[in-house]
């Protein structure tokens, strides 16, 4: 019982395995960090996942345990390499097809969320991920007009740094 | 192409992580939890640890007796000291069994938090029974002391100086001990978790 329980959860880690990775992307700054986040998210997402009755889509409740493991439950390594924006840009993304001045912007852009604090972080995240006011607001406990607001607001800052 | 247009199209595009195997998800399960949980309950087990320990060492100071009454209360505050870590373990337990992690970021910040705070109330708690068990203990000591002048030959305001500074010397390691394993660990271990939860709370709010 417990074995099938553990292979049908394998199985399910496995296809959605992004969404913990772009959780990590978002929260870390290099990949010792990332493969630690990487770790706690799995083992959260497994010890849920004995009482997970299916209510929802397995990615749906994958968004909100991860994101509760890295705003509140994961503790950054206190042996923090030290990292520049050069090496977040290798070890994070790629940009081959952008345009030179395009691959200007989004580096900036990416610094400017780095600057975010973890709850805001969320929010970006989860507005990258297509995630409507309802769905941010739910993950994040907080009423919808909330999330509304403070996106909006949350858009602003992030030009606003960029801009600074 | 807006800036965040432009974000957004290339955090799309852009998924192709190294893809663990079956096996190495299997064997990451596995692995010991790093979450901040187990280290407040580790904390929780140590200042628990610390405070029984040296209630058990104070039982062998012999203070001495007074009268019954303060004797009988004396022996009501033991029973308080054992029991409180009692009490605290199942609140604590209570709570942690509450604290699930598919729960909203709020609820689950609320949850950490309030763990916190039932550990706070129990040093506190602790603090406050030793703090009456002291002031008893250098009421009885005063009589020691009188013992001392007498069959030593030593002057009373010696006597009392030497007293009042041993107190102060032990009373302050023990009290520092013990008050930097609570705050820096708890500060170490919390201060991000505070961050987000008054980050959180101001959305909320405004």
């Amino acid at each position: 019982m417990k074995e099938n329980l553990e292979q049908d959860f394998i199985k399910l880690l496995d296809e959605h395995q992004n969404i913990i990775h772009k959780i990590c992307r978002i929260y870390t700054d290099n990949l010792e960090e990332h493969n630690d986040l990487f770790q706690e998210i799995s083992i959260q997402l497994w010890q849920a996942y004995k009482t997970f009755k299916g209510n929802s889509k397995f990615s749906t409740w994958a968004y909100r345990v991860g994101l509760n493991t890295a705003i509140s439950l994961y503790r950054r390594s206190s042996k923090k390499v030290k990292t520049t924006s050069i090496d977040i840009g290798n070890y994070q993304f790629k940009y081959t097809e952008y345009s030179d001045e395009d691959e200007l912007r989004l580096k900036k852009l990416y610094e400017a969320i780095r600057k975010l604090n973890d709850i805001d972080k969320a929010f970006i995240f989860l507005y990258l991920e297509d995630k409507d006011n309802n769905e941010i607001s739910e993950a994040l406990g907080i009423s919808e007009g909330n999330a509304r607001v403070r996106l909006s607001r949350i858009k602003v800052k992030l030009l606003n740094i960029i801009n600074s | 192409m807006s800036e965040l247009e432009l974000l957004k199209n290339h955090w799309k595009n852009h998924d192709n992580f190294p893809k663990k195997q079956v096996k190495e998800l299997q064997l990451i399960i596995k692995k010991k939890s790093l979450n901040i949980l187990n280290w407040l309950i580790i904390i929780n087990f140590i200042v628990i640890g610390i405070l029984l320990l040296s209630s058990l060492l104070a039982e062998d100071t012999g203070i001495i007796i007074i009268n019954s009454k303060v004797t009988s209360f004396l022996k009501v505050l033991d029973y308080v000291l054992f029991l409180l870590p009692l009490i605290s373990t199942i609140v604590c337990i209570y709570i942690i069994r509450k604290i699930k992690t598919d729960n909203s970021v709020a609820t689950l910040l609320k949850n950490i938090i309030d763990l916190k705070k039932t550990v706070r109330l129990l040093v506190i708690s602790y603090f406050l029974v030793y703090l009456i068990i002291l002031l008893i203990g250098l009421y009885a000591s005063s009589f020691t002391i009188d013992n001392l002048i007498q069959t030593e030959n030593i002057t009373e305001s010696k006597a009392y100086i030497v007293f009042a500074i041993t107190c102060i010397i032990v009373g302050g390691i023990y009290y520092g001990i013990l008050w930097g394993i609570y705050k820096l660990t708890y500060r170490r271990f919390l201060k991000r978790l505070y961050e987000n939860y008054k980050s959180l709370k101001e959305i909320t709010e405004n």
